[in-house]
């Protein structure tokens, strides 16, 4: 045998002998030897150690270490058999052969959140449980409640995820309290917009609709019964606004307060939705198969199969069929000329199928709502930014939105 | 997002290793769950119904040679998770065991049969 890499893992099981584990495990001691061909002759005593029961733990870790391990792998073992694509997204956060593995400060802290794992939370149990099944009916809320509570009995780092579906928008503060409650301090808010499925989608047996497409007319469904009316999203996003940048700056972190603020101050988006052009988040599936995007796990979206095709030309062939790329250039002229562009961007592609008053296609469904909730917190987003660019914390509006914030000069940097 | 999950084998096989080492020195420590595992130790994919073995070997000073015994079920994987080889049932050795050489990567001497 020729393994790539010095250290080998060598799991086996052994079998039960009618229910009784002893006779396989003691062929295993009886014959396992393990020895240096060198010395095989007289080969070492191996040491058997009986460990069922024994708490202990082989998981990978969810924070910062988990780059510090992958550059001690990178290190320690030949890279040869790793494909440029890969060797290059390591190098891309500085872990290369042979280089000191040293972020700096900023690097670190992107290196520590990008390890953070994420969790499916809607908010109180009556919230989560209406949309939030298992196959047989029954609310998930309570399970996804003992599994955040392990999470922070371990003190591992994790993201809420919560979806906002027709009914949970109308219900802002208590979901917002809930989680302030309970203790969650990194939320993303992911607006529930489906459609059902029609002459273009049923053929294939899917329940749901495809993406829209941005340059014709679209002649897919209406959209679901628990999809969430865009008006009602948008004064979702501002009730919690309210509160939070009274009470939580600093403390709680939601996602999509980020984003707009990172917008106004000019930063690329983090995040696709927001981004001018989209398109760089593949999505491999079980049997293979490789997608263009994981809100795009459609027929017509089938990039190939991982195993007969190369993930760099791929990635090359989604891109050259212009996905991603029209996010921005099928942007209709309302949102071209939109006070809010630099903030939305057109958002998601997939959700893009109203048409604007003029008639051109390719408007977002949430567009009023987004538009709304832009607008509405423009007031803030333009206090907090100057009190960044002042060196001051962000928190500080908190005071601001009290009464009149009184900064001594002194104080600014 | 990419490089995160690119990493997840290589950075998986690490706490793999570190948690087996705990143990007892690689090459010569061979953990067993004699009655099965259950949910105090915790590892990724394992069953509760059949007793594993499960260690590690370094190659660092020179090939191997791992004997196998009757009737098991395995493998042996690399540090970027990569297949080497089937043990047991559905490797070479059918499940009646066998020696396995293994070499450490670019090894240049003499092979024995």
């Amino acid at each position: 045998m020729r393994p790539a890499t010095y250290s080998v893992w060598v799991p086996w099981r052994s079998f039960l002998v009618d229910g009784d584990p002893k006779p396989g495990v003691d062929l295993v001691e009886k014959h396992t030897k393990i020895y240096h061909l060198k010395d095989a002759a007289n080969p070492p005593a191996r040491r058997f150690v009986h460990v069922s029961g024994r708490a202990f733990s082989t998981l990978a870790p969810a924070d910062y270490s988990f780059w510090v391990y992958l550059n001690q792998v990178v290190q320690e073992e030949p890279t040869d058999v790793l494909d440029p694509v890969t060797l290059g997204l390591y190098a891309s956060v500085g872990i290369q052969k042979g280089k000191p593995f040293s972020p700096g400060g900023r690097m670190n802290k992107i290196l520590s959140e990008a390890a953070v794992v994420g969790i499916s939370l809607d908010g109180p149990k009556e919230v989560h449980d209406r949309y939030r099944r298992d196959r047989s009916g029954n609310g998930t809320f309570d399970r996804v409640m003992r599994g955040l509570k392990l999470l922070q009995k371990h003190e591992v780092e994790y993201n809420v995820l919560a979806c906002v579906a027709r009914e949970t928008a109308k219900r802002p503060l208590d979901v917002y309290r809930f989680f302030k409650g309970e203790g969650v301090e990194f939320i993303q808010f992911t607006p529930v917009v489906e459609r059902l499925s029609n002459a273009c989608s049923a053929p294939s047996g899917l329940r749901l609709a495809g993406p829209a497409a941005l340059d014709q007319e679209d002649r897919k469904g209406d959209v679901t019964a628990w999809s969430v009316n865009p008006e009602d999203y948008g004064d979702f996003l501002i009730a919690i606004y309210e509160e939070w940048v009274r009470q939580d700056v600093g403390k709680v972190f939601v996602m999509n307060f980020e984003w707009a603020l990172n917008a106004w101050i000019g930063n690329p988006s983090p995040v696709c939705v927001h981004s001018v052009q989209c398109g760089r988040s593949l999505v491999l599936e079980h049997n293979g198969d490789v997608y263009a995007c994981d809100h795009c796990v459609y027929p017509e979206y089938r990039l190939g199969d991982i195993r007969t095709a190369k993930l760099s030309e791929m990635i090359e062939r989604s891109l050259q069929s212009g996905f991603g790329v029209s996010k921005e250039t099928a942007l209709p002229r309302l949102c071209r000329e939109c006070d809010v562009l630099a903030a939305y961007r057109g958002g998601c592609p997939k959700h893009r199928f109203m048409k604007t008053y003029l008639g051109e296609p390719g408007l977002r469904y949430l567009c009023p709502g987004y538009k709304k909730f832009f607008r509405h917190i423009r007031k803030y987003l333009r206090a907090i930014a100057q009190l960044i660019e002042n060196g001051l914390p962000a928190s500080y509006v908190m005071e601001a939105v009290k009464g009149p914030l009184v900064i001594k000069l002194d104080q600014v940097r | 997002m990419q490089t995160y999950l690119l990493g997840l084998e290589p950075v998986s096989q690490v706490a793999n290793r570190k948690g087996i080492l705990e143990l007892g020195p690689v090459n010569l420590t061979v953990p067993i769950f004699e009655d099965r595992m259950d949910s105090k130790s915790l590892f990724l994919t394992a069953n509760n119904n059949t007793p594993y073995t499960w260690f590690w070997l370094d190659l660092r000073e020179g090939p191997l040679v791992l004997e196998v015994p009757p009737k098991v079920l395995g493998a042996i994987d690399d540090m970027w998770y990569n297949f080497v080889t089937d043990l047991g049932f559905s490797g070479p050795d059918k499940g009646e065991g066998g020696k396995y050489l293994i070499l450490p990567p670019g090894h240049k001497g003499d092979v024995p049969d």
